[in-house]
């Protein structure tokens, strides 16, 4: 039997690679979270501090046909849920439910050839996948496997996440060792105590998970779906062009951003270097607004006048950024509305 | 006022601000600090200091030694609806304290800006030549509204936090956020029906994108504390009434 030393081998490389296991590296165990973050299927409870609240969370996740479901239920305050499906997104009240669909964003220059928007001296590009994103993020980052740790009684892999320049916050990351599910996260500042903390308190990851799981609970009204010619009418496509005239470092254009067909004439570009992200909000105003800089835990918003037009940034990013990017948009064209 | 008045006075002042007045020393302050100019800036000055001492002036607090709102306050008074104190004999013990209470609230409308939601870490006027903002627009009837006022009012009521939670009702209510430790201390939170109702969806719309687009997907859509604004509006108006 001339195999046996081949399996005996096979089985002692087994046998070796087991613990290795837990000897991951830092970017490893982060693939293994952004794995995790589409395929796994958990649902849990979780506290999230953020600004001085303290905020408590029902959160149901799974790959719900072919797409990722999530939904988020706000245990305390006002009844509220948002609920994701794929690429649709609820905001679901007792009252003003709203939705907001994932659209290809107007800025993503490879789906949709610009119209009068020249992306060619852009400082961006888009990238394709948030895999591609952690190891871009390597080079914004420094990852460091610290230690081991335990989140909601399940063990975990500790990670320090460190940024390398001003323009992005750090992370203090625990992740499930079974499981890669990001347990614990701490967004740190430069100085000072963390700006925003989440932690499961109770995790279950579950086999299935059904759509039954991801419908709105009682009292609370989902938005009325669109009929199927709704939802066949392309978005209305905004009547700004612009361009982002400065970004971090590292920062790519998203090809999708959320829309909704409320506001149909804001153009959206998400930004995001994998870890971090902001988004651009640009919208005709007929009068300027009071410019503003204002932050809820580790979000920031800047609102900047900008030709007739008002240039919201909006993200996970230190404000001086945030207004840097704002100061920085360049309006291409603003076409009369018609109303 | 006799000097010993103004003494006493003077500690009330100082326990109202340390948050540790008692009730008949609070309603003896008010009743005294109507009719007492000195009386007035001393709670001005100390106001200031203190919001020199949390380092909440950012090096206007030149500026605002002189400002006097009380005028502007008067104004927004005079235009409010009167509250309908009298008419609720249980809540004798909070009508005492209604008065401090709704001049903050007032002095909110002075600046156009009820308190909900986000805090402010700094504000720029805006460019005038493209015409008034929106966002002022309430404010026209009181005299003279300028964009830097509203701010270098706030540490003025900021240090009133502690000493009646009732004071700063939006702040302390569920919609209410402060910065844990971000660079520069806040100065106020407000509230622009205008301009929050379209952060809030460019929040959420944000939380859907960063969901989308980066590694950890569950926590932007926890940060989402979805608000609804009547609730919020409800929410001012009970506390104004209580």
């Amino acid at each position: 039997m001339k195999c046996w030393p081949q399996l005996l081998l096979g089985l002692v490389i087994t046998i070796h690679s087991w613990p290795v296991v837990a000897q991951d590296s830092a970017e490893q165990w982060l693939q293994k979270m952004v794995t995790a973050s589409h395929e796994a299927s958990f649902k849990g409870r979780l506290v999230l501090l953020s600004g001085g609240r303290l905020i408590s969370l029902a959160v149901f996740h799974a790959p719900i046909q072919g797409q990722v479901w999530e939904r988020v239920v706000h245990l305390s305050g006002e009844p509220a849920e948002i609920i994701r499906q794929g690429d649709r997104t609820f905001s679901v009240h007792r009252m003003n439910s709203s939705q907001l669909s994932s659209h290809v964003s107007d800025a993503a220059p490879a789906l949709k050839p610009p119209s009068g928007l020249s992306t060619a001296g852009s400082p961006v590009q888009k990238w394709e996948s948030i895999q591609q994103g952690i190891q871009a993020a390597s080079r914004y980052y420094r990852f460091e496997l610290v230690g081991e740790d335990r989140v909601a009684g399940r063990p975990a892999i500790l990670i320090e996440v460190e940024p390398l320049d001003l323009h992005r916050y750090g992370y203090t990351l625990w992740l499930d060792e079974e499981s890669g599910v990001l347990l614990r996260s701490q967004t740190n500042p430069l100085k000072g105590d963390p700006l925003e903390i989440f932690e499961f308190v109770q995790l279950s990851l579950v086999d299935e998970l059904s759509v039954g799981d991801f419908q709105a609970g009682e009292n609370l009204k989902m938005p009325k779906p669109l009929s199927r010619s709704e939802a066949e009418q392309p978005l209305p496509i905004s009547d700004i062009r612009w361009q982002a005239g400065w970004v971090p470092d590292g920062f790519v254009a998203a090809g999708r951003a959320a829309l909704s067909r409320q506001y149909p004439t804001v153009s959206v570009r998400t930004y995001s270097d994998g870890l971090a992200a902001f988004t651009v909000f640009c919208e005709a105003l007929d009068a300027p607004v009071t410019e503003s800089t204002s932050s809820r835990g580790a979000t920031v918003a800047v609102n900047r006048n900008r030709d007739k037009t008002l240039v919201t940034v909006v993200g996970e990013i230190p404000a001086v950024t945030a207004e840097k990017i704002a100061e920085n948009v360049k309006i291409l064209a603003v076409n009369e509305r018609t109303r | 006022m006799s000097e010993k008045g103004l003494d006493r006075s003077s500690e009330e002042l100082s326990a109202l601000l340390d948050g540790e007045i008692s009730e008949l020393e609070l309603r003896r302050l008010l009743k005294n600090i109507e009719s007492d100019q000195e009386l007035c800036q001393k709670w001005s000055r100390y106001q200031l200091s203190s919001a020199i001492l949390k380092g909440q002036t950012r090096g206007k607090a030149l500026e605002w030694q002189n400002v006097d709102i009380s005028a502007r306050v008067q104004q927004a008074v005079a235009d409010e609806p009167a509250l309908e104190v009298s008419a609720k004999p249980k809540s004798r013990i909070r009508s005492g304290l209604i008065k401090p209470f709704a001049n903050v609230a007032v002095a909110a409308s002075v600046s156009a800006a009820v308190i909900v939601g986000w805090q402010s870490v700094g504000q720029q006027p805006i460019n005038t030549a493209n015409g008034p903002a929106p966002a002022l627009a309430a404010a026209s009837a009181s005299p003279g509204p300028s964009v830097a006022t509203p701010v270098s009012t706030v540490p003025l009521y900021s240090g009133q936090q502690p000493t009646s939670p009732r004071a700063m009702p939006v702040s302390q209510n569920n919609f209410g956020y402060s910065v844990l430790n971000q660079g520069p201390q806040p100065e106020m939170i407000r509230y622009n029906p205008d301009v929050d109702d379209r952060l809030n969806y460019y929040f959420l719309s944000h939380s859907g994108n960063a969901a989308a687009n980066t590694a950890s997907s569950v926590s932007p859509y926890g940060r989402v504390i979805t608000i609804n604004p009547t609730a919020e509006e409800k929410a001012v108006r009970v506390n104004l009434e209580q």
